[in-house]
């Protein structure tokens, strides 16, 4: 992960470049995929390399959006004190989450992140007085930067773009740190983690813990771009669509978090002239890619190339049992 | 009885009704190799799951230098000073050998999260690294340390494993079965290797089917039949023990 | 009026614990979550809407269908899409269920539209009047039913050959396989068996509320919920469990608000996954 091949250069440079060219509409889409890759960048840290499964991850989201816009419109606190705000708040809700609900894995804790996120969404609907209720929260300012001016959807992107590169660069740090490290052991066999003195209850906590806040960053950063919240944009659904980015881009590759967001992202837009049909495709491509690309579509370049080198393998075996044949 | 490391008492665990362990008690003294035996289903791999907390105890005592660890998570009980292997091996199979290591001290790594976000572990990390390299030497894996720990060989994984646990700096290593599946020459190494562990002041607990082994390196052996201790005494004393004979024999004498 | 909304918990209950029972029956045969379980209902629901409202058959034709199309629905999906990930990591699996979860939910929405359909009552008829409360026929129909299905498929497990293979399998598939059972065709028919119990559950509660296409994921929540309060893995556990669940529903929709209905339903797992994580029947494998 560390060296940085040709190609991921190339799609840095165009993710750079290629926004300035772009319509306002498709700037739009730019900027939701990389708030996007910062939800399922938070994903990935636990479930990735920790395989602890969330489908609540929109609750976290919620809980940043709303902290972060409500402080701002009600408050006239600024950003860059609302949003460490939303990013202390949505920790400390994955701690009194992850702290109970941790016990639990696999298909438990799929459903009990289910339950988190679902009662989140239906505060914000029915918890009129503090939220609004489905009349939503508006008008949510922009950022104010000295010089730069945010309310520029060309600006914010980049905007939003370093915060995702220093998102990606935490990432590879704690990956690579004794924490992921610990992290890693837990997801291969927790038994032995524990054995050899992990503390496993307080490792996957932890973990929780940070993958909220980045949910929560990525809330207030949704907040401030789209400057009307309303509890539509945190359902179920949403929850989902965070996890089949983290899935279908490769379980536990921070490059794939980002391809998984980027493809999720756009391939309705491809996908437009299908209409109803656009859902049933998506489940098809999500199944197919599953039963054939269980890693992800980040591990498509390494599956061909194990595949073409088993077919010279085998073509040389060939040769040389031929060769061997009198 | 304060000259022993380990001192287990009336430790019991059943299985739906299925006494695993009845009233078992050991004592172990420092600086030794302490042999452990027993037929097939005897309890000896409950017995190290239960003191290193993989499977909690329905009753009975387990000190380790004083502190009493019965009952508690398993990485309390390694903090107390107790590493364990395993007998069918549970290696981080995705990870490097050395990153195996290095699980096995992350304990003793002395930073945490922040400092490893501010890029302040370098020091430590590098630390961690040169002790997991010299342990890996000890064993003689040191060339695999970049190699994937599932892909090794049967018996470097089961040398990996001892590594990983003498990372975890134990004052008691449990070995269980650590000579299964080797060659003579491979078993061998694995004697010689463990020597040396003790000549550096880890005592060690030894659960192992090679009887021949055990007899030659223990200064003390343990029998249990049935989840129960049915001998205790030095290798000789336990080669001229009837009981021990009768239940590898596999006849009960008691049935009768 | 306790009581009154009480037993009519019970029925909505009844098709909550049905659900329950086919999902906890695959994850006991081949330890998959199907995330997909919801969509059998609506499938049946549809069936029965089709054949039922719009052609006009008889409900005694109407029903082996409604039960025999998810069922070959299951049947085929097991075979196609869940063998080659049984044994896979459980996020592959819980991955592959949810998007069979959207191609069946999808499919039913663009036949169906999204708008939701009304079902005539099962049986017609006034209101029967039990000790002071008023039940519907209908109510009475759906727990009967209920009670019959559960002892139906109680002696399907204990005598027939079926019933057997079924519960050697999800003791322990390995020893089942040695034993001579063949555990992919046993795990298929689970599979079309819980889909059939499951579409029986969609007629039943059809006339209770409207038809949707969007009603399986919602369903397969509050059953994935039931099984787990009453302690997953558990048959009883899960029948009791979707009864709690049906009649806790009803009693916040009444004397709360109907808006927080599922915050309590969730409250009630955290609640029980807290004090007591085995559930109210815990199963013992």
């Amino acid at each position: 992960m560390g060296r940085l091949n040709p190609l991921g250069l190339a799609v840095i440079i165009a993710a750079i470049v290629i926004p300035i060219f772009l319509s306002e509409y498709a700037l739009h889409l730019m900027i939701m995929v990389v708030i996007f890759a910062i939800l399922t960048l938070s994903l990935n840290l636990i479930s990735g390399y920790g395989g602890l499964i969330s489908l609540g991850h929109a609750g976290f989201f919620l809980i940043g959006s709303y902290t972060s816009a409500l402080l701002s419109v009600y408050q006239g606190w600024p950003f860059w004190l609302s949003a460490p705000m939303a990013i202390l708040l949505t920790a400390t809700s994955g701690l009194l989450l992850g702290f109970p609900a941790l016990r639990w894995s696999g298909h438990f804790l799929a459903v009990i992140t289910i339950a988190f996120g679902s009662i989140a969404q239906l505060l914000s609907i029915n918890w009129v007085f503090l939220t609004n209720g489905i009349d939503g929260v508006a008008p949510i300012l922009r950022p104010y930067l000295p010089g730069i001016d945010l309310t520029s959807n060309l600006n914010y992107y980049y905007f939003v773009l370093i915060c995702l590169a220093f998102i990606v660069y935490l990432m590879i740090r704690l990956v690579a740190s004794g924490f992921g490290r610990a992290l890693k052991a837990i997801k291969d066999d927790e038994t032995a983690a524990a054995c050899m003195g992990i503390d496993v209850r307080i490792t996957k906590v932890s973990a929780f813990v940070i993958s909220a806040a980045l949910a929560g960053f990525a809330g207030a950063l949704y907040a401030h771009y789209i400057r009307f919240l309303n509890p539509d944009s945190f359902s179920l659904d949403v929850s989902i669509r965070i996890f089949m980015m983290m899935i279908i881009g490769g379980t536990g590759s921070i490059a794939g978090s980002i391809l998984g967001s980027f493809v999720v992202y756009v391939l309705p837009e491809v996908l437009r002239p299908l209409q109803d049909y656009y859902y049933l495709i998506w489940g098809v491509i999500v199944i197919v890619v599953m039963l054939f690309l269980p890693g992800g579509l980040i591990s498509l370049g390494s599956v061909v190339r194990a595949r073409l080198a088993e077919r010279k393998d085998r073509a040389d075996q060939k040769i040389v049992s031929t060769e061997a044949q009198p | 009885m304060t000259d022993s490391l380990l001192t287990v008492s009336g430790l019991c665990k059943n299985f739906g009704g299925l006494a695993a362990l009845d009233d078992v008690r050991m004592s172990i003294r420092p600086g030794t190799i302490h042999g452990l035996i027993g037929p097939n289903g005897s309890g000896k791999s409950t017995f190290i799951n239960v003191v290193t907390g993989v499977i909690q105890p329905n009753a009975g005592s387990v000190s380790i230098g004083g502190t009493d660890v019965a009952g508690r998570r398993s990485n309390v009980v390694n903090a107390a000073g107790i590493a364990r292997t395993f007998q069918n091996l549970r290696l981080f199979r995705a990870m490097t050998v050395l990153d195996n290591v290095l699980i096995g001290e992350h304990r003793h790594l002395g930073y945490g999260l922040g400092s490893a976000l501010l890029m302040r572990n370098g020091p430590a990390e590098r630390r961690a690294k040169e002790q997991a390299m010299g342990l890996l030497s000890d064993v003689g894996l040191s060339h695999r340390a970049e190699t994937i720990a599932g892909s090794l060989p049967y018996g470097e994984q089961r040398l990996l494993e001892i590594a990983r646990a003498l990372a975890t700096k134990p004052k008691l290593l449990m070995l269980d079965e650590p000579l299964a599946g080797m060659n003579p020459t491979e078993m061998d190494r694995v004697v010689s290797i463990l020597r040396e562990i003790v000549s550096r002041g880890v005592t060690i607990l030894l659960v192992e089917h090679a009887v021949r082994v055990v007899m030659s390196v223990c200064d003390h052996i343990s029998v249990l039949n049935f989840g129960r201790n049915i001998a205790e005494g030095t290798p000789r004393e336990i080669q001229g023990n009837e009981d021990v004979i009768v239940a590898y024999l596999g006849r009960r004498r008691h049935a009768a | 009026m306790f009581f009154q909304l009480a037993t009519s918990g019970i029925a909505t209950g009844c098709a909550y614990a049905l659900i329950a029972l086919g999902f906890v029956m695959i994850w006991n045969t081949a330890s998959v979550v199907n995330f997909a379980q919801g969509e059998f209902v609506v499938i049946a629901m549809f069936v029965a809407l089709t054949c039922h409202v719009t052609l006009g058959w008889p409900l005694w034709m109407v029903l082996p269908l409604a039960v025999l199309l998810p069922a070959i629905v299951g049947y085929a999906t097991e075979r196609v899409v869940i063998r080659p990930v049984i044994g896979a990591a459980e996020m592959t699996i819980v991955t592959v269920t949810i998007g069979l979860q959207i191609v069946l939910s999808d499919a039913a929405k663009i036949i169906y539209g999204g708008q939701p359909y009304s079902f005539p009552p099962l049986i017609a008829g006034k209101p029967l009047s039990l000790a002071g409360i008023v039940v519907p026929r209908q109510s009475l129909v759906v727990i009967a039913s209920m009670i019959v299905l559960a002892i139906g498929l109680h002696f399907l497990s204990q005598k027939t050959s079926f019933g057997k293979r079924l519960r050697a399998v999800s003791q322990d598939r390995e020893t089942a396989k040695l034993m001579g059972i063949d555990v992919n065709r046993t795990i298929a028919q689970g599979f079309a068996l819980s889909a059939a119990i499951a579409g029986f559950a969609g007629v039943l509660l059809a006339p209770i509320i409207y038809v949707s296409a969007g009603l399986g994921l919602p369903l397969l929540i509050k059953s994935f919920i039931a099984a787990i309060i009453g302690g997953f893995g558990s048959y009883i556990g899960a029948l009791i469990g979707g009864l709690l669940i049906g009649v806790l529903d009803n009693l916040v929709g009444f004397y709360i608000s109907s808006h927080y209905r599922e915050v309590f339903t969730f409250l009630a797992l955290i609640l029980v996954l807290l004090f007591r994580p085995q559930g109210l029947f815990p199963h013992h494998r």
